[in-house]
């Protein structure tokens, strides 16, 4: 049977118990929101096939719990993940400050060269705010990488969130083949770097949501 | 929802009442995600007839010979109507009565409140099940929360000590920590309690509803938990074991004392270390392979497959997530019972798959599809013929005339044991690792 995707990614959902990490995969993947959601116990993912450049790009994406204990399912989280989604609540500081420890983490158990991007999750709750959007910015930068701040409740920038990590995974892929393969890839994707942002305005870029 | 019906990988039907009426039709696209129709009000089976008739259809077209159409977009077209066999069925099955009070209080216990035979209440509730109202009641016995050997008097006089003790545990978590310890208590196990119960068993009418109380004193209990078992502390998943015990103990005291019973002596409860889920799993690795070769066979050809991630939440949550709650707590109490083994949650796990996994063998799903297709199946499953299935595939294991060394392990306890006098299998040494004690020299 013909494959109905260009491209399989593997994305992980990580961060602390609460944080709104299986909201966030219910909201990208279903389009919905529940507001008396159940705590995650054991492993679980959920498929989206999107349309980036014209490729099709089915993304898998697996959830957790924030406090998983088995080596067994933290392995097999990790195994072959090629995008991360750090995510912690605005409105709870200890989840800030425990994204450090992910980052230590997924330096630990995933690939060095897996794309990662910190979400600010609850972004609507802006009366119960204790991180702000500028601490969240600035460990962004410390550990370049990309930031956003979310709301799976509202609907804000989940969409976006995920598209630009798999188009960094994707961009990250072709340029490897094109590098193995640099005669057949060439005319293929280099029109698509041309379309990738350059390192230093995606801050920019990401405030403008 | 929209389904692309050209995008269908599979259809199938599962059945789950007893008239084959009522059930899920389930629809699976290529990239394995799932549509799930439901039919509450019967109306399956005529679906199923339709179905039936067009598939046939669909099938003798494409055996013409000429006409073969490799899109096809139908590739597994199947009916589950889950169905027990009495052969399958343990012999004493529909055999041992469920305990009504009459039976409990009038024959189960004696006037002074003794109950003498625990092995015959334990049998009842393996097989027959509880009467509601008597959860508070036998469960009390089930969890250690006392001895069943005890009188009337003793137990009053255990509950005092034990609401004391209690108090003396909040005493200690509120009043006797430095502002260290409380730190770090916050951070390490409060602060995820607090995130947990106010999302476990909501819809519960006990625990629904905004400054609900009960998820105050659910709360007390989790805390006080982890402050009397350190180690253990608190994990994700123990709130969802305690909530339905709270719901029919109702006393917190009392409830945290059987509480401790689960955490302590349920075998299926797995610590945070991975000791107890590895030797669960590895447990049932083995069972799977004497017992359904064929699955066996086919997780052989998935990477990864062996690892039963599918099955961890199961045992985890005793199978909370899989069933609705009224056959999940038989099902806990029917591993409560610790009737002939204390490993029935495996056979539990194993009759699930005995039932649903040939869908898996035909569909040759991988073992991340493995994953999808059975939390797909979650709080649709026949719960009833499972655990029919379950005690059946106990009995055939005890039939063994030889076990794997691998599953010595899982045989020692229990009481008297899980063989009765008249027959005890050899075990056998399978190789598999050194320094065996069941090597034939």
């Amino acid at each position: 049977m013909a494959k109905t995707y260009d491209y399989l990614f593997k994305l992980l959902l990580i961060g602390d118990s609460g944080v709104g990490k299986t909201s966030i995969l219910f909201r990208f993947s279903e389009d919905a929101f529940n507001i008396s959601f159940i705590s995650t116990i054991g492993i679980d993912f959920k498929i989206r096939t999107i349309d980036l450049d014209g490729k099709k790009v089915k993304l898998q994406i697996w959830d957790t719990a924030g406090q998983e204990r088995f080596r067994t399912i933290t392995t097999a989280y990790y195994r072959g993940s090629m995008g991360i989604m750090l995510v912690y609540d605005v409105t709870n500081e200890k989840s800030f400050e425990n994204i450090k420890n992910w980052i230590r983490n997924i330096e630990e158990n995933a690939s060095a060269d897996v794309e990662k991007m910190i979400l600010g999750n609850k972004c609507d709750l802006d009366a119960k705010r204790q991180v702000s959007k500028e601490r969240g910015e600035q460990l962004a930068v410390e550990y370049q990488i990309k930031f956003v701040e979310t709301s799976a409740k509202d609907s804000l920038n989940v969409e976006y969130a995920f598209y630009t990590l798999a188009r960094d995974i994707k961009a990250k892929m072709e340029k490897k083949q094109e590098a193995s393969n640099p005669a057949g890839a060439r005319s293929g994707t280099h029109q698509l770097r041309d379309e990738r942002p350059k390192p230093t305005s995606w801050l920019s870029r990401c405030s403008v949501l | 929802f929209s389904v692309d019906l050209s995008q269908m990988r599979s259809l199938r039907l599962f059945f789950n009442d007893d008239n084959y009426t009522c059930g899920q039709l389930v629809v699976a696209s290529r990239e394995s995600q799932y549509k799930i129709l439901h039919f509450h009000h019967g109306g399956l089976d005529h679906l199923a007839q339709v179905l039936h008739r067009w598939h046939t259809l669909l099938h003798n077209i494409k055996l013409t010979p000429g006409s073969e159409d490799p899109e096809t977009p139908l590739r597994h077209f199947m009916v589950c109507r889950p169905e027990v066999q009495k052969f399958e069925q343990h012999p004493e099955e529909d055999k041992v009565p469920k305990i009504t009070p009459e039976l409990f209080y009038g024959k189960i216990m004696n006037d002074k409140g003794i109950i003498e035979d625990d092995l015959f209440l334990r049998k009842c509730v393996f097989f027959g099940g509880l009467d509601k109202e008597l959860r508070r009641e036998v469960w009390r016995f089930l969890l250690h929360c006392y001895p069943y050997n005890s009188t009337f008097e003793e137990r009053d006089m255990i509950l005092q000590i034990r609401t004391r003790e209690y108090h003396e545990i909040t005493r200690r978590r509120l009043e006797k920590m430095t502002p260290e310890q409380h730190a770090v208590f916050w951070k390490t196990v409060q602060s995820v309690i607090e995130k947990d119960v106010v999302r476990t068993d909501r819809g519960n009418p006990f625990f629904a509803g905004e400054n609900n109380y009960n998820i105050e004193i659910m709360k007390n209990i989790l805390l006080n938990y982890a402050v009397y078992n350190p180690a253990l502390g608190y994990s994700q998943g123990m709130s969802d074991l305690l909530a339905p015990v709270l719901c029919e103990i109702k006393c917190e005291s009392e409830a945290f004392w059987c509480f401790v019973g689960l955490m302590q002596r349920a075998i299926f409860v797995c610590t945070p270390t991975d000791n107890d889920m590895d030797n669960n799993l590895s447990y049932l690795r083995e069972l799977i392979r004497i017992m359904l070769p064929h699955f066996y066979k086919h997780l052989e050809k998935h990477v990864d497959a062996m690892e039963l991630l599918f099955c961890h939440r199961w045992i985890l949550l005793c199978f909370k997530r899989e069933f609705t709650e009224a056959v999940a707590l038989r099902m806990w109490e029917a591993c409560w019972s610790n009737y002939q083994t204390d490993y029935f949650h495996l056979f539990l796990c194993l009759a699930i798959l005995a039932v649903y996994a040939d869908d898996v063998i035909a569909q040759d799903l991988n073992t991340d599809e493995m994953l999808l297709h059975f939390s797909s199946l979650a709080m649709y499953m026949n719960g009833r013929d499972i655990l029919r299935k379950a005690r059946g595939l106990l009995h055939q294991f005890r039939q063994l005339v030889r076990i794997p060394c691998t599953l010595a392990g899982m045989c020692q306890r229990c009481g008297p044991g899980i063989w009765d006098s008249t027959h005890r299998p050899s075990i056998e040494c399978t190789g598999a690792h050194d320094l065996c004690q069941y090597v034939v020299q």
